[in-house]
């Protein structure tokens, strides 16, 4: 079933694709994570452009991501205000990525700065998430008594623009929200990734919200800053592959179902460290690629196609 | 087939009127309009000729003009970067086909190669080469010697060179040539224009992408949420 793939020029066979839209989709689903920060990489592997890979990503996500958050909007899981302020924050940031992303594309760059990109993030969250992983194995369970509430005061307490945000019942400055949306949405145009895995986390322990709220609200910010990354994409950089973004998303949705059934047989130290070791097997994996002598070391860029 | 039928009469009836004369060299395509075919071993269409000569024939199809990028890998702090090494404008594609291997052929091919490259900016022969290479390797330049098939075992001055386009090639006006060359000097035929199109849906796309990009952007988003809505809506009822 060898199609040829339109915008990424290269002839692949579509059941690959399916494939590994598929084991990335079960993936997703079996440790709770968005996928795009794997599948990016994976695309590069199989030898779609850098460049493409980014750009359909985006598309893969909008698609994945819509039906949860429109799941968390029914269950109010979404904090609309903060999820304003971070989409503000991501449309800023996405668009300005997205400039970054055609100057470096027509320098070309882009390929060497996303591979950097993926290199450096997956090789701290994996080291981050071996480490923790780990020590939760090995040491007692301890409860932890603590609210976040009455922890001290921070320097982010002492931001201007402060304002009471009652879903989530948090006290804290809008500016706060605004550059975390500026990161995630500059993440999401130069790495194809939806940018859960920064913001979640930020949200919990920065902002103090609830978890499911965090989950709900990322969501709702990852739909609309992929829907304008990937018309951005398509439009500036010509670097989105509908037939390639159709065929990860069909198989990622299947994938994920049948991934989150599985969730539950496993302990939760045991995935965090499996989904660790991956993402370092995939950060070496690029790593290598950027420093080894290259098997393809030249390539043309249509200027003009008609 | 009826159609290509009659052509053949009718390239048959035209050819021995001819006759008489030594070196004739005729030639038609199979069909003037063409769509590629995705099936690897049936050629995308075929020309039929006659020549009584005996010297070396070159068939030579031209694909359209593109501007183009030349990039290089090299490296900066240790790490592999594409670096942009020239800018060129020159047709698409490049394919010719002969009856024979010499070093006469392969001279005329080379040098037709590189006298319809033309750089933008400084000219550069050693750019050239790395562009010709690379169209090599990706079939969009290709030498096939050989090719030429005799149409009857008892008629070999008939001829028939069934023709295969990669799955890369742009679609558009084409043009093709045939050359005999005698002795150093070169005869050429009058060029025959030929479209190309590319079939289904990665051709559509790839039309669509570039030339209405915005509008395919929000098409491809609109797609991914109707399939992320469907999905979970599949998933919620099972």
């Amino acid at each position: 079933m060898t199609f040829y793939l339109p915008i990424a020029e290269i002839e692949i066979n579509l059941l690959i694709i399916l494939f590994f839209g598929f084991v990335v989709g079960f993936m997703s689903g079996l440790f709770g994570v968005g996928g795009g920060f794997l599948m990016t990489p994976l695309l590069i592997f199989m030898g779609i452009p850098p460049s493409t890979a980014v750009g359909t990503e985006s598309v893969q996500i909008l698609g994945s991501s819509v039906s949860g958050a429109i799941a968390h909007g029914r269950k109010k899981n979404i904090d609309y205000e903060i999820g304003s302020f971070l989409l503000i924050g991501g449309i800023f940031g996405s668009t300005f990525g997205i400039m970054i992303f055609n100057f470096l594309k027509e320098s070309g760059n882009i390929d060497l700065i996303i591979s950097i990109l993926y290199v450096i993030f997956l090789l701290i969250i994996g080291s981050l998430m071996l480490v923790e992983s780990i020590i939760s194995l090995i040491k007692e369970p301890v409860i932890y008594k603590s609210n976040f509430k009455k922890k001290r005061r921070n320097f982010l307490d002492y931001l201007p623009f402060k304002l009471r945000f009652r879903q989530s019942g948090i006290y804290i400055s809008i500016l706060l929200p605004i550059f975390l949306g500026i990161l995630t949405g500059f993440l999401a145009s130069l790495m194809g990734v939806g940018g859960g895995f920064v913001m979640v986390p930020a949200m919990i322990y920065l902002f103090r919200m609830g978890t499911v709220s965090a989950i709900g609200t990322s969501l709702f910010q990852i739909v609309f800053v992929t829907l304008n990354v990937s018309i951005l994409q398509a439009t500036y950089n010509l670097s989105v592959d509908l037939i390639l973004a159709v065929f990860l998303l069909v198989g990622g949705v299947i994938g994920a179902q049948y991934g989150s059934k599985y969730t539950s047989k496993f302990k939760g130290e045991h995935i965090r460290i499996l989904l660790a070791v991956i993402v370092i097997l995939v950060c070496g994996k690029m790593g290598l690629e950027l420093i080894s002598e290259p098997t393809v070391n030249s390539r043309i860029i249509i200027q003009d196609a008609f | 087939m009826r159609f290509n039928f009659y052509k053949i009469c009718f390239l048959f009836l035209l050819i021995f009127s001819f006759k008489g004369n030594a070196n004739t060299l005729i030639f038609d395509i199979s069909q003037k309009q063409v769509v590629l075919s995705d099936k690897k071993n049936q050629p995308d269409f075929t020309i039929y000729g006659f020549s009584d000569s005996k010297n070396p024939l070159v068939l030579k199809i031209m694909g359209p003009n593109q501007k183009v990028v030349l990039q290089k890998k090299t490296k900066i702090f240790g790490m592999w970067t594409w670096n942009k090494t020239g800018e060129f404008s020159y047709p698409s594609l490049f394919h010719y086909y002969t009856n024979s291997r010499n070093n006469e052929i392969d001279f005329y091919v080379k040098k037709d190669l590189v006298d319809n490259i033309k750089l933008i900016g400084k000219d550069d022969d050693n750019l050239k080469k790395d562009l010709i290479e690379k169209k090599i390797s990706m079939n969009l330049f290709l030498i096939k010697n050989d090719a030429f098939k005799a149409l009857n075992s008892s008629e070999p001055s008939f001829f028939k060179i069934p023709v295969k386009l990669p799955a890369n090639t742009p679609s558009g006006k084409f043009f093709v040539s045939m050359s005999l060359m005698d002795k150093g000097s070169k005869f050429e035929t009058n060029k025959i224009e030929l479209n190309i199109e590319k079939p289904g849906i990665s051709s559509f796309i790839f039309k669509f992408a570039h030339k209405f990009s915005f509008i395919y952007g929000l098409f491809s988003a609109i797609i991914a949420i109707g399939l992320g809505i469907s999905a979970g809506l599949i998933f919620k009822r099972s």
